[in-house]
């Protein structure tokens, strides 16, 4: 987040005071600011008028005037804007190192700040960019540099433009505003809030709306939504919970019909004495090494039933686990429901007669086994589960040469099946 | 009469019994289903449309680094229905005064939010009150894996926010609760809100869950789209683990808890 360093104890304990509405976090003599869309709170001069906005003891300027009577030269290209400042020591008290670390940080791709000769220039591939950091970057100056008329701007046509068009009024209804906070703030307070924030209230129609226009160098009002966030953050306190609202239920809810099949398999399988597990869905730990190119996303759930075993053989057997969850094939996703049951003499019949029974019950679903040839199971006790001539899941006693491989110190029957 | 062995010991599973994580799940579908919310459930397979564009992140946010996105190993791009595409490129542009490249867009990447999936029903089916728990991924070694909640209201003010949200946790963790709201900041809510309560023994300030009123300019996008008059639509994340812990009687911060060895007895 964009932090502003500063020594100024009276700011920082107004930051405190503020903190709310100023979406701030004051610590160790600096403020580190959480809304990423007010970039006009990057600097410690904007901090500054916002607390004097939220205090009532702001006092802004013309800023259209300004734009339009010291803005004259034009630059090109048409998104970047140069600032003299005269000397380094001025333009230092402005843009320090924080800020501009915070504009490259934020917006590097898009913008960057650059100092060099008492100038600061600005480079942007959007020219709305551009205008959004010229219309800040031009309060904090008329706001905080007596010699105003010593900064010399130099923008081009287009950015000029920008500037002055994008603050259009906004229209803001009583409706949303009851629709969103219901009768919690009065009438009174919703003026008072918007004043608090630098608005400037156009009209007020009862029952209709407000039409307000937005502070110079508030950049990110975009839609009423913005303005609504204002008042709400000035009138936080009002908000509660009312235990006479009734909250509306809905009785035609949908229960989503996968989440209920594996609530009876799961509820099914604990009758049988299973154990649940529920793992992570990246396979092969430790991962961090493997971070960002190749991330191993499980596609079976057998290998975690079986990570989780040759860990857990010190406990008393037999062990009867289970776990329904997600892989991922190549690019494809499906649930799965896995079943691990080890012991000193496994039984491949008990395992295939609970998974029968628990498909023919509740899914009124026939399984039956066709022999198949996996490399992980035993020749002969390696079958495909079909139903309705398709497969849809596997199951068969692990081959003791795979076991041993991987350390395990009993037999183990496996299943695996799509749901 | 029956011929009754008397030393027959009956078997006891060692170790059996639910885990304690997806039962949390299944009683919180049910309370939330109780609500009135329908579930849906989330694809592990989405794009940085519904992840990122959708919600107002731009493009060249900081957000969409490496350590939140995970992509997937082979190369996939999901289409994104190009009028949906064309109109969040407008909101966009007139937001950030940017063109969003549909190549970056449509690739495709493992589900990182849950509100990801909210977002892409919401445009794909309307708007509805629903929620959803699923996994999530990220490309940081200490957040790899985490579970999330995300809930989405309709027409329903704040103080009806907060009156829910109390009720839910207080069947949840079966103690009364008093809500604070807190301000926050999420690029794709406005009013975006925090709220919190004291809980525990030490009364100790803890977050509930954050969220927010969608933005006016994509609800009216949806409600032109599906042609309803909604007048608002709110997201609400809550702090899954967070709360696992507490009604396991955890330590709320306890983020190495290691469920699968928690014991909890067959229902």
């Amino acid at each position: 987040m964009p932090i502003i360093k500063t020594e100024n104890s009276e700011l920082l304990n107004n930051a405190v005071c503020f903190a709310q509405q100023l979406k701030c976090e004051v610590k160790d003599g600096k403020i580190k600011v959480n809304d990423l869309a007010r970039i006009d709170l990057f600097t410690e001069m904007g901090i500054r008028r916002q607390i004097l906005l939220l205090s009532g003891h702001y006092k802004g300027c013309d800023y259209v005037k300004k734009v339009e009577t010291h803005l004259s030269k034009s630059v090109s290209p048409k998104s970047c804007f140069e600032i003299n400042f005269g000397d380094n020591l001025t333009l230092s008290k402005f843009a320090t190192q924080e800020y501009l670390d915070s504009v490259n940080h934020y917006f590097g791709r898009k913008i960057q700040l650059l100092v060099s000769g008492g100038s600061l220039f600005c480079e942007s591939k959007s020219l709305l960019l551009a205008s959004f950091f010229y219309r800040a970057i031009l309060t904090d100056i008329s706001d905080y540099f007596v010699d105003f008329n010593k900064v010399k701007f130099f923008a081009s046509e287009e950015i000029l433009k920008e500037v002055l068009s994008i603050r259009k009024p906004l229209f803001l209804s009583c409706d949303k505003i009851i629709n969103d906070f219901g009768n919690s703030i009065p009438e009174e307070d919703i003026a008072t809030s918007l004043r608090k924030f630098g608005y400037k209230i156009i009209s007020f129609t009862k029952g209709e709306g407000y039409l307000i226009l937005p502070p110079f160098f508030r950049s990110d009002i975009y839609s009423e939504s913005d303005i609504l966030e204002d008042i709400m953050i000035c009138n936080l306190e009002k908000f509660e919970g009312n235990k006479n609202i009734k909250i509306r239920r809905r009785n035609n809810c949908n229960s989503n019909h996968n989440s209920h099949k594996e609530t009876i398999i799961a509820k099914e399988l604990l009758n049988f004495g299973f154990k649940e597990l529920c793992l992570p869905s990246h396979k092969g730990l430790p991962l961090a090494t493997s971070i960002e190119k190749d991330y191993l996303f499980r596609s079976s759930i057998i290998p975690s039933l079986l990570d989780y075993e040759v860990g857990n053989q010190y406990k008393k057997y037999p062990h009867k686990l289970f776990e329904v969850g997600i892989v991922i094939d190549g690019s494809k996703q499906n649930e799965k429901l896995g079943i691990l049951i080890s012991e000193t003499k496994v039984d491949f019949n008990e395992l295939y007669s609970i998974i029968h029974y628990i498909f023919l019950v509740f899914f009124e679903k026939k399984i039956y086994l066709e022999e198949s040839d996996s490399k992980y199971y035993e020749k002969g006790a390696s079958f495909d589960i079909i139903e309705n001539n398709n497969k849809i899941g596997t199951i068969g006693i692990l081959s003791l040469k795979f076991a041993k491989e991987i350390k395990l110190r009993k037999p183990c029957v496996c299943s695996e099946i799509n749901l | 009469m029956a011929n009754i062995n008397k030393e027959v010991i009956p078997i006891i599973f060692p170790d059996h019994g639910e885990s304690p994580e997806k039962a949390f799940q299944r009683m919180l579908k049910k309370i939330l289903s109780d609500f009135g919310l329908s579930e849906i459930r989330a694809n592990f397979i989405t794009n940085e449309f519904y992840s990122f564009d959708a919600l107002g992140f731009p493009q060249y946010s900081l957000f969409r680094t490496n350590k939140n996105i995970v992509y997937l190993k082979e190369k996939v791009a999901l289409h994104v229905d190009d009028r949906l595409f064309e109109d969040i490129k407008i909101l966009h542009r007139g937001r950030f005064g940017y063109d969003l490249e549909r190549l970056v867009s449509e690739q495709a990447m493992l589900i990182s939010h849950t509100t990801s999936t909210v977002m892409e029903f919401l445009m794909n089916s309307g708007p509805d009150e629903i929620f959803v728990i699923s996994k999530t991924f990220r490309g940081k070694a200490e957040r790899m894996e985490k579970t999330q909640v995300d809930i989405c209201l309709r027409n329903r003010t704040l103080p009806e926010v907060i009156s829910f949200v109390e009720n839910l946790y207080e069947i949840i963790l079966n103690k009364k609760i008093k809500i604070r709201t807190i301000s926050d900041f999420y690029f794709f809510c406005e009013p975006s809100f925090s709220f919190s309560a004291k809980l525990g023994e030490s009364n100790k300030e803890i977050m509930l869950g954050s969220g927010g009123f969608m933005r006016e300019e994509e609800l009216t996008l949806l409600n032109k789209k599906f042609g309803e008059n909604n007048k608002n639509i709110i997201f609400i994340g809550f702090p899954y683990q967070k709360i696992l812990n507490l009604s396991l009687g955890e330590d709320s911060n306890n983020w190495n808890a290691n469920y699968n060895k928690i014991l909890k007895s067959c229902q």
